[in-house]
């Protein structure tokens, strides 16, 4: 049997031994990502205790279905990112090691505090991958936000362990369900500033323009989809499972996630460089999925969440190549790219349509989904909010896309001499990494009971608020 | 006028934190809050995996941690696997460090030439300091300290020498090899835990009478190459941040 601990130790062992082996690190790097991927697929659900230690004294690990979900994504799509990217690697091959075995422990871990580590470490691994666009201003702008997070991620849990002596999640999810929520609204809310930080919601996202916008093609893919289906697992993990929030603040925060979506959007509209136009579409689709495991559907949130993280690792990856090669990414510049470059084009226009939702896509089923899970749990004002999403994002997405294919301006016949004569290249690892993504949101929108099966117990386990797993408090090994 | 608004709004938040703890029912007030309710009490008593037994310092024998040290027996034992993550924060801190200053060289250099006395004594006081270091983080189990301040003041007397001789140089690549050995070896001892009892990290030596040198069985094992590690690794942050811009 495998135990998932494996996932984060054998990541951190080759991040350590690349230290002593500096010439072998990429190899360590391709090496560590492609164990930890076929790792995934043989492991069994479950709880694993860390040093022997029964919990809530112990540290544990739970492999339910949803983290199952979150750590398939994280590890499928961390070792397609860096295959396609390799060139990019620079010096930050220890870095990514690192940030593969943070990533998974983030997933993982049963026991907040434990989180509160991984959460640092996912960050600072997060921090240096921002510095490789050499703009140390924004990059240290969100190091000081980050941190400021996760200050306040951790004062929350301390107020948490004073009044309840424990730090395991399951524990403290059946202790903290005993008292009245309006006790609680202080800490729910330092914990919630300090993921809305790293998960994107306004008004906690100042650092996201300038860290994404100049991102390359192999750090924008990353941020945008590994780095943040992770962080949105453990937001969805706290606030669907650990903590219980009051009507009031439920409805607030949920507020709170339908505005990020809306602001995102309208500022997405605005744009002109491709790679902003994607920030403000994670920032907002950030908001919707925050939105949703706030509602308490978890099911249909890691469905749009897994639609989130395969578009934009394709989305990315061109844009960022796009500014790699061309040193623009301005829409306008790069009118009729995608003529000579019809594969990555067509996987990109994939891309763009399954985020919108549209059908033959898995974004389809999911926006269906959650739409009917919406109106089931009685809220009509949610749905309001997310169809005008939707409709702004079909509209910048779509005059996008057009530009891209069809050179020239409106009113006239497009044709291939309006194109741009900007030389943008794509290495056919790129090509192939984006064929592998399109056909998974291809299958997915085609036959959705593939990806189906795999998140459809995720969904029935966590809808019931309470914990998977619970115990005495007193235990042997 | 920007000041002022983050003043005001600084003590606004202040005022709604400190307000906010004390009105809630149940946050314990200072030296109130009851241990017994807490995971804490089978820290202190060592009974999560046994029976609960009094235990007697250097009589006790085979206990489930044999730290003397309540502090290290969470740390290094019970939530090993927390430090392990905080060795592999500062870690990759310091990576970070180095590829941000690693085009950078040279080393500062200030207008005046340190004195005679401070050449000569530091030389007089640095081995002082690594041995102090060192038994900080042997007797990490035992008294107060460990592997992290153990190694923080191997790294102060490094320091020392790069303020006392301005011609000091360390061989950074030893340094970092030490740093990476290091922490390979403590996954290591984690996966040769996991290997044995089935459990990540899990104590698998024999953890002795409580209070002697010789027990907690891989706590000083641990101690020694977190010691090791994070003396190692400050100095690479040191080292990288004397280096100079180069125009």
């Amino acid at each position: 049997m495998v135990n998932p601990v494996l996932l984060i130790a054998l990541p951190l062992l080759l991040a350590f031994v690349s230290i002593v082996f500096k010439a072998y690190k990429n190899n360590l790097l391709v090496f560590g990502t492609l164990l930890n991927a076929g790792l995934v697929l043989t492991l069994n659900k479950g709880q694993y205790i860390i040093g022997g230690f029964q919990p809530p004294f112990g540290i544990n690990l739970v492999l339910d279905d949803f983290a199952l979900t979150g750590i398939l994504i994280i590890n499928g799509l961390f070792l397609v990112i860096t295959l396609m990217s390799l060139e990019k690697l620079e010096g930050f091959a220890s870095v990514l090691l690192v940030a593969l075995a943070g990533l998974n422990g983030l997933v993982l871990t049963g026991d907040l505090f434990n989180l509160f580590v991984f959460l640092e470490i996912t960050a600072i691994t997060a921090y240096i991958l921002s510095s490789a666009s050499k703009e140390y201003r924004y990059a240290f702008n969100y190091l000081v936000l980050g941190t400021l997070g996760s200050g306040l991620y951790l004062f929350g849990l301390i107020v948490l362990y004073a009044v309840f002596g424990t730090l395991n999640m399951a524990d403290l999810s059946v202790k903290m369900a005993a008292v009245d929520a309006s006790q609680l609204v202080l800490p729910s809310l330092l914990i919630f500033i300090g993921l809305a930080v790293e998960v994107k919601i306004l008004p906690f996202n100042g650092w996201v323009k300038g860290v994404y916008s100049g991102t390359n093609s192999l750090v924008g893919p990353l941020f945008a989809s590994v780095y943040a289906a992770g962080m949105l697992f453990v937001f969805g993990r706290i606030f669907a499972q650990v903590i219980p929030l009051g009507t009031y603040l439920r409805t607030s925060l949920v507020v709170l996630g339908a505005l990020t979506l809306l602001a995102g959007e309208v500022a997405a509209l605005s744009k002109t460089r491709i790679r902003e136009i994607l920030l403000y579409s994670s920032i907002g689709q950030s908001g919707l999925i925050a939105a949703l495991f706030l509602s308490g559907l978890v099911f249909v949130a890691v469905m749009q969440l897994v639609n989130n993280a395969l578009s934009k690792a394709i989305l990315f990856t061109v844009a960022g190549q796009m500014a790699d090669s061309t040193g623009t990414d301005e829409g306008e510049e790069l009118q009729g790219a995608f003529l000579e470059h019809k594969i990555a084009g067509v996987g990109f226009t994939i891309a763009a349509l399954s985020l919108i939702g549209l059908p033959l896509f898995y974004g389809f089923i999911s926006k269906m989904n959650l739409l009917f899970g919406i109106f089931y749990s009685d809220n009509y004002w949610l749905p309001v909010v997310i169809l005008l999403g939707t409709v702004i994002e079909g509209t910048y997405m779509v005059r996008l896309l057009v530009k891209l294919w069809t050179p020239g301006d409106e009113g006239i016949v497009s044709e291939k001499a309006f194109a741009t004569e900007r030389p943008l290249t794509i290495q056919s690892s790129k090509v192939m990494g984006i064929v592998v993504l399109s056909v998974v949101l291809l299958i997915g929108g085609l036959l959705p009971a593939v990806i189906q099966d795999n998140l459809t117990d995720s969904g029935s386990l966590l809808d019931e608020v309470t914990p998977a797993y619970l115990f005495d408090l007193k235990g042997g090994q | 006028m920007k000041r002022i608004f983050a003043l005001v709004l600084v003590a606004v938040v202040g005022i709604l934190l400190f307000s906010g703890i004390y009105s809630m029912e149940g946050f314990p007030r200072y030296g109130e809050a009851e241990v017994s309710e807490r995971v804490s009490m089978s820290y202190i008593d060592k009974n999560v995996t046994r029976e609960n037994q009094e235990v007697v310092f250097g009589v006790s024998e085979n206990l489930e941690t044999g730290s003397a040290n309540i502090v290290t027996s969470i740390i290094v034992n019970y939530r090993s696997f927390d430090t392990l993550g905080e060795v592999t924060v500062l870690f990759v801190s310091a990576l970070g460090v180095s590829l941000l200053f690693g085009s950078f060289e040279g080393r500062l250099r200030s207008r005046y030439k340190p004195n005679f006395i401070l050449r000569t004594g530091s030389k007089v006081v640095f081995p002082l300091i690594l041995v102090m270091g060192a038994y900080i983080f042997i007797h990490g189990h035992l008294s107060p300290g460990g592997g992290f301040p153990g190694g923080s003041m191997i790294a102060s007397a490094i320091l020392l020498m790069y303020l006392a001789d301005e011609d000091f140089r360390v061989r950074i690549d030893d340094f970092k090899k030490t740093e990476g050995i290091a922490g390979a070896m403590y996954v290591l001892l984690g996966l040769v835990g996991l290997m044995i009892s089935n459990y990540f990290l899990s104590n698998f030596l024999d953890t002795g009478t409580v209070g002697t040198l010789f027990s907690a069985g891989i706590i000083p094992v641990v101690y020694v190459l977190v010691g090791l590690k994070v003396g190692s690794e400050l100095t690479g942050i040191i080292t990288d941040f004397l280096k100079g811009e180069v125009e």
